[in-house]
């Protein structure tokens, strides 16, 4: 199998590695480089909780390749969380709000919210169910996302919550 | 004021840090050592005879440590009897299909490889003809007594019956009802799709023939009876450890014969199968 040199930084840090060309980026965070908060459901681009950071946008990793992000830069839920400890005002909203049960989903929406609330600070509910309209939810349902991410949106904007 | 401190409060969650941050442990991110990956080739229909299987081409495939087959592993099957069912024949002692496949997603063949896209490749190169025939689709059907029976080598389709109780005096009272009202409700087969697909990681150590088990299950013990079952070992010689989970809805218990089959290859290695969501189907 043919593999490819590839350079990629990760949630700040540039890492080289040689994979196979059909080596998804989901595996090559997971498995290459040991940031399993990214997670699998359904490895066909349906339920989101692969979602990670591309330059930027929200982007499923089940559905690209490795070598499809030399490059660029990359950011994980890991990216997005204190590394020493304590919780981001959007993951804790999502904490205050009961948006989450078992936890398979959530980094998937942490990172999708965090996305859309870069481009869009002032969000109507209908907004919000839009842009989290790629990512499934199966224990928590989704009021409580939607009540996190406005009230992450109005914290941010100093208004209470 | 001790019940101050919980009563009438909003009561954070204790693992909810961990889980938004990337830092959930769920049985897809356990690493152990020297593990190879399964994968398994399931039937496509829903009910059929198989005519022709032969894994030679997926035996000597790149990183394949082992194919198995219900040649292989149903003669070592001991008891896949489920605690707390009356005893009766069934269900069946069989690991992996055999002469029939039952249903859309039944295990026909389990290949270990040295990474799972190694062993999705080989379960390719296996060569299998299955003639498709009527499958029985429900209660009912399966009752009539012209229906096919599902498991040949028991004779019947109702090899076992839950007896039914109620109040004596039933008949009395809707015979003394002013209106009865008659209906038959029916339910879909129930199938539950958790974010997470399930999986299992077996490594046994043959020296002390131990088995430890990793398992997105929430009954360890259950799954640990049943493995004792299956193995024909004591369940002192088996632990079964549960990494966080990712949804349940009632398939975590003890996973009964899907358990075993992905236990059977670690008796010479450490296996893990982080099954895929066509795994979870079934």
């Amino acid at each position: 199998m043919r593999e490819i040199a590839l350079t990629v930084t990760v949630n700040g840090e540039r890492v080289s590695r040689t994979v196979e060309a059909r080596r998804t980026l989901a595996d090559f965070l997971r498995d290459d480089l040991s940031l399993t908060g990214t997670h699998l459901g359904c490895e066909h681009g349906v339920c989101g909780a692969c979602t990670v950071l591309l330059n930027g946008d929200a982007v499923r990793s089940c559905l690209m390749f490795a070598v499809q992000a030399d490059g660029a830069e990359v950011t994980t839920i890991e990216g997005l969380s204190e590394r020493a400890g304590g919780l981001t005002p959007l993951q804790a909203a999502f904490q205050s709000e009961h948006a989450l049960q078992c936890g398979y989903c959530t980094p998937g929406f942490v990172v999708s919210a965090h996305a859309f609330l870069a481009e869009c600070p002032t969000p109507s509910d209908e907004e919000i169910r839009d842009a989290l309209s790629g990512n499934l939810c199966r224990c928590t349902g989704y009021q409580g996302i939607i009540a996190a991410v406005k009230r992450a949106a109005s914290a941010d904007n100093g208004s209470s919550s | 004021m001790t019940a101050g401190r919980f009563m009438g409060q909003a009561v954070a969650r204790t693992e909810d840090p961990r889980l938004l941050t990337g830092r959930g442990r769920y049985i897809a991110d356990v690493v152990v050592g020297g593990a190879s990956d399964a994968a398994f080739l399931r039937s496509e229909v829903a009910r059929g005879r198989i005519v022709r299987l032969d894994a030679e081409a997926a035996r000597s495939a790149p990183g394949v440590r082992a194919v198995y087959t219900a040649a292989d592993l149903n003669p070592l099957v001991h008891d896949t009897s489920v605690a707390g069912l009356p005893d009766a024949p069934y269900p069946p002692k069989y690991c992996l299909a055999e002469n029939d496949v039952r249903y859309v997603g039944d295990p026909i063949a389990i290949v270990v490889a040295e990474n799972r896209y190694l062993a999705e490749d080989a379960v390719e190169l296996i060569d299998v003809e299955i003639e498709p025939q009527d499958p029985v689709l429900d209660v009912d059907a399966a009752r009539d007594a012209n229906s096919d029976v599902v498991h040949p080598e028991l004779g019947t389709n109702t090899p076992q019956v839950i007896p039914q109780f109620g109040p004596p005096d039933l008949e009395q009272a809707f015979a003394n009802a002013a209106h009865v009202v008659r209906d038959t409700i029916v339910m879909h087969r129930y199938v539950q799709a958790p974010m997470e697909c399930r999986g299992i990681i077996a490594d046994w150590e043959p020296h002390s023939d131990e088995l430890t088990v990793w398992s997105s299950t929430q009954s360890v013990h259950g799954v640990q009876a049943f493995l004792a079952g299956l193995l024909g070992i004591g369940t002192n010689k088996i632990r079964v450890l549960q990494p966080d989970v990712g949804g349940g809805f009632g398939r975590r218990r003890c996973s009964r014969a899907t358990s075993g089959r992905w236990c059977w290859p670690p008796r010479c290695s450490v296996v893990r199968c982080a099954g895929s969501r066509t795994d979870v189907k079934t």
